[in-house]
């Protein structure tokens, strides 16, 4: 409903856009950390530096970190540097559910800690692909749906990724993620956001859980890529980092769950 | 209590007895050539020493000593009569004027005298008729008495085609707007564009940005004033206009032999009436509307009673094909009683109920479901006015409030969706008031206007408040307290004291200081620039502390060439206390704890206006210039850093002028300048996943560039034909004329180009320019 009030308001106000030359004065450079693990997987860790915000190039990962991974059993691995990804990878210790980790990231002199809950997924029934019938404003599409009862006692929190053939769909700023709140729990049918997909071509979907941090950061960053600038809506801000002493970081333990169908004609 | 205001009455009229002399009333009363009572005529003595304003019925009461006078009344549109008078006893005198079309052609008159700006008490207000805009430019050829609200001194504009007010550093909910005394809780049509005001059914407005009077409270940074005209003079007569967003129709009169009087007037857009010729069905679907309905009836009993009721409704409506609808609405209603107990004593007894409300609804498919929010306000008020002398006018009272706070309602709307109802409690209020002022002449140079206002807020139940291990941004809910229905939450107090001297240098000019305090007991819980139609209200509580403000002013007052000119210059220093600001990225909608999503701090603000206007002659108009700063600095924000606050501007220039070419044919111009507003905008970036996120500074420490436009009307009235009652006149205006050389960015975004996948900075604006026409008429 929050995207559908700032959208609401946005109509009029998006009417005119100009690309603009400007130059805000130059800040302090960031550490950038993104660790993501994944239930029976090894984690997978990227550090950088932020760069200037109209680079064209991302920032390249950096390998002097020293990472280490622990979990509330007593175990810890130090991660391996990958000069090919360019990015740091567990070795042995693997994500499961319910299981707290704990991200020690040490860089040029600072020290990095995140620790996060690897959240139970309640699984989906299924995908659907309908074809949604031509209007005035848009052309005939496929469009996914997905079924699930879920519980609603409990907070949860979800993000998707949705894929046509192995081709990832979310656009440079398109964040799906969900919380449970304000659900009845049937989810009978519900539009995630995908809706370009062509007969013959294999649906997917992944369902990831998430924790209410990693939620917030991801509500922050949608909120940063779709922003009207606070004319209507809250002004865009900095992401609730996860790491502390002011490194931006990211860190996903989540529960995965993925789902596909074929598009058939209807 | 008693024993409280006691000593604040004995005060007030102790300074007097030691010098009271033999002084007597002449009262009367100003009625035009068919009867009808004249209502803001000013009746005078002849060395301007002395004045009063006929109130709503046409009658007068001036207080004068022993002497031989000379009485002259004026009205604008009328003939100037005088009379000469001996004062020896209680006089009564009543006056008849004539309507002098050259003067009225001529000459502007508010409702005042012409020197009251230097004259009077009173600091830091302004008013704007209807008659002193009608010629000026306006966006889409619609008269918007407060974005003419906008151009004086002291106050600060969001953006192009923006009704939100920044008076001295204040935000935009810290305005008290008021449509004949009842409160307007969202005073825009179209997000903004347009407020809810019809020019037709408007008289007046005026804005106090200083020395509120102590009848009215519960805002930290203004009140507009805004008063709906009153029927009549004529037995029937009807005005309206023809635009290209909207029309209007104005019908009024009197009845009963001129002893009541009633004007109706309705406004509607009508964007989505050309959809309909649309042969797309969906399309034929869409809404896309306002409208606006204002009704008055005056009535006069008999000589000590009178009695208006007043009733404002609008609503906004958009509705996408099966997609969404939404819509939002203000409603108010006054009943205003006036009595008249003596010579020296009135009393007005007010009703007032306003309420907003908002809603917002997807009908179709699994994700169907409607919000709704809103405010609700019933309040009674009595003001007494006692006069005992020339050298006093007291004014006190008291007044209730009670309110009604909806955060919002989420449900579904068909029995497919997939949502459940949560219901954010409603919240209640009850707020008193007690407040007296007397307006005091020490002596023929020095005069006060002082005051206090002493307010009490309840915060009732039923409600939940919820406890917290520590700061609530950054703690965990220990547990919450229910309260029942009634049972009062909170208890909070304010005292409100206000003082304005002012002393008369010459005949032309005058030096004025001015203190007041304030407290705003009611927040809106906004965390963007410009107020948008789903933010709701709050009361204060144990987390939103009530807001107060200390304000300081100093002016000089100078009028040139027989109250041609009026300039003045005024600086004014500002400090708040429990100011708010959110944390970054907040949640607010649907919150049932909204405290976790705030902190608390101070803000200040400080500036100088400097005013030139022109009210005789061919040319008229006004050139304001504020030179400002607003700051706030606020634990758990920035870093606890002092920032900008969003609407700071440091400089904020506008010139405004009509210039009457010919009898028919009038120009107005407008230009305006302000330094760019602070905003937050990435300096680097980074990437997660496959988008690109932003590295922020500081809160607002990015300034917009600047804004600068000029806005040009003409308005050509048909030519007058001997027994013919139609009047017509034709309004062409362009908005923003060389808008297309320069942009005036609302914000300015960082984004990913969701095509090119390019970073780029985009400035959003208004388009611009904008030519709009519109035919006005009346008969």
């Amino acid at each position: 409903m929050k995207q559908l009030l700032i959208f609401a308001c946005s109509i009029l106000l998006f009417s005119c856009q100009k690309v603009i030359d400007i130059k805000p004065k130059d800040g302090e450079v960031k550490v950038i950390i993104q660790g993501y693990l994944y239930t029976d997987s090894i984690i997978k860790v990227r550090i950088a530096k932020s760069t200037n915000y109209l680079s064209p190039i991302s920032p390249p990962g950096l390998g002097t970190a020293v990472i280490t991974l622990s979990d509330n059993h007593g175990n810890s691995e130090v991660l391996t540097w990958n000069p090919v990804n360019k990015i740091y990878k567990g070795n042995a210790l693997l994500g499961v559910v319910n299981d707290t980790y704990t991200l020690k990231v040490e860089f040029e002199g600072k020290t990095y800690v995140a620790s996060s809950l690897l959240p139970y997924l309640e699984h989906a029934d299924t995908i659907k692909i309908i074809k949604k019938p031509k209007t005035t404003i848009q052309d005939e599409k496929y469009e996914m749906k997905l079924y699930a009862t879920i519980s609603t006692s409990t907070d949860f929190y979800y993000l998707f990724k949705g894929y046509a053939d192995n081709r990832f769909l979310n656009g440079p700023n398109d964040i799906y993620y969900a919380d449970n709140k304000n659900l009845n729990g049937n989810l009978n049918g519900i539009d995630i956001g995908y809706d370009e997909y062509k007969v013959g071509e294999v649906a997917k979907l992944e369902l990831y859980s998430l924790t209410e941090a990693a939620y917030k950061f991801y509500d922050a960053a949608s909120l940063q890529l779709n922003n009207d600038g606070g004319f209507f809506s809250t002004p865009p801000a900095n992401v609730p980092s996860m790491f502390d002493k002011g490194a931006i970081g990211l860190f996903q333990c989540s529960d995965i769950q993925v789902l596909t169908t074929t598009v058939l004609a209807q | 209590m008693k024993s409280l205001i006691y000593i604040c009455f004995v005060f007030f009229i102790g300074a007097n007895f030691a010098q009271a002399q033999k002084e007597y009333i002449v009262s009367g009363k100003v009625n035009d050539t068919t009867g009808l009572p004249l209502i803001g005529a000013i009746i005078r003595i002849s060395d301007g020493s002395v004045g009063v304003a006929s109130d709503e019925d046409g009658d007068f009461k001036m207080p004068l000593k022993e002497g031989d006078y000379t009485l002259i009344v004026e009205y604008f549109g009328y003939k100037v009569e005088q009379k000469d008078i001996r004062v020896n006893n209680n006089v009564s005198i009543s006056f008849i004027l004539e309507e002098d079309s050259q003067i009225a052609n001529e000459v502007v008159i508010t409702g005042k005298a012409p020197d009251e700006n230097v004259t009077s008490t009173k600091m830091g207000s302004t008013e704007i008729t209807v008659d002193e805009i009608k010629t000026l430019p306006a966006l889409f050829g619609e008269v918007d008495i407060v974005k003419n609200i906008q151009t004086l001194p002291g106050v600060q504009v969001a953006g192009d085609g923006n009704t939100g007010l920044y008076v001295r550093g204040g935000g935009a909910d810290q305005n008290l707007i008021l449509v004949d005394e009842a409160p307007v809780y969202n005073a825009s049509h179209l997000f903004g564009i347009f407020s809810i005001f019809n020019a037709d059914a408007i008289q007046s407005a005026e804005l106090y940005k200083a020395g509120i009077p102590s009848q009215y409270g519960g805002r930290l940074s203004s009140m507009l004033d805004v008063r709906l005209r009153e029927g009549g003079p004529k037995k029937f007569s009807a005005k309206g206009g023809i635009g290209i967003i909207a029309s209007r129709l104005t019908l009024e009169g009197t009845f009963n032999q001129g002893k009541g009087s009633y004007i109706f007037s309705g406004r509607r857009s009508y964007a989505d009436l050309f959809l309909l010729l649309s042969s797309d069905p969906e399309i034929r679907k869409n809404k896309l509307y306002f409208y606006d309905l204002n009704g008055k009836i005056n009535y006069q009993f008999n000589k000590n009673n009178s009695l208006y009721i007043s009733s404002y409704y609008g609503k906004d409506k958009f509705k996408f094909g099966g997609l969404f609808g939404l819509g939002w609405g203000n409603a108010t209603f006054t009943a205003n009683w006036n009595h008249l107990f003596s010579d020296k004593l009135f009393l007005n007894t007010i009703y007032t109920h306003s309420e907003y409300s908002f809603d917002l609804s997807i009908s179709q498919g699994v994700q169907a479901f409607r919000f709704g929010s809103g405010i609700k306000e019933n309040s009674v008020k009595q003001v007494y006015q006692y006069v005992p002398s020339i050298r006093h006018h007291i004014h006190f009272g008291w007044s209730v409030s009670q309110r009604l706070y909806d955060p919002g309602k989420f449900e579904p709307s068909n029995p497919n969706s997939i949502f459940s109802s949560n219901k954010i409690p409603n919240n209640h209020s009850l707020e008193g008031a007690l407040f007296v002022s007397n307006k005091q002449k020490l002596s023929e140079k020095l005069s006060l206007d002082y005051g206090l206002r002493l307010n009490m807020f309840n915060n009732m139940g039923a409600g939940t408040v919820y406890n917290y291990s520590g700061d609530p941004t950054n703690s965990t809910t220990i547990d919450s307290t229910v309260y029942k229905k009634n049972q009062i939450i909170n208890t909070f107090w304010g005292l409100e004291p206000r003082i304005a001297a002012r002393y008369i240098v010459n005949d032309k000019s005058s030096v004025k200081l001015g203190y007041n305090r304030n407290y705003q007991y009611i927040h809106q819980i906004s965390n963007s620039l410009t107020p948008v139609p789903f933010d709701v209200w709050t009361p204060s509580n144990n987390y939103f502390k009530p807001e107060a403000v200390n304000q300081y002013s100093a002016g000089y007052y100078r009028n040139l060439k027989d109250n041609t000119y009026e300039t003045s210059v005024e600086g004014y220093y500002k400090n708040y206390s429990n100011s708010i600001d959110y944390i970054d990225n907040a949640s607010l909608l649907l919150n049932p704890q909204i405290e976790t999503q705030v902190h608390i701090g101070k803000a200040w603000s400080y500036g100088a206006e400097f005013y030139l206007k022109k009210k005789k002659g061919r040319l008229t108009g006004w050139i304001s210039y504020t030179l400002s700063w607003s700051y706030k600095k606020i634990d758990g924000i920035n870093d606890g850093k002092k920032y900008f606050a969003g609407y700071d501007r440091r400089h904020s220039l506008n010139v405004i002028a009509s210039y009457k070419i010919s009898e028919r044919v009038t120009f107005g111009g407008q230009f305006v300048f302000g330094t760019g507003r602070p905003i937050g905008l990435p300096y680097g970036g980074y990437q997660i996943d496959n988008f690109w996120l932003g590295v922020y500074p500081e809160r607002n420490s990015f300034r917009l560039p600047s804004y600068h436009r000029l806005d040009l009307s003409l308005t050509i009235d048909q030519r007058k034909k001997e027994g013919r009652r139609w009047e017509g006149s034709w309004s062409i205006s362009i908005y923003n004329i060389y808008g297309f050389l320069h942009i005036n960015p609302w914000t300015v975004v960082a984004q990913t180009n969701k095509d090119s996948g390019q970073k780029e900075y985009v400035a959003i604006y208004f388009p611009a320019p904008i030519p709009s026409i519109t035919y006005n008429f009346k008969f």
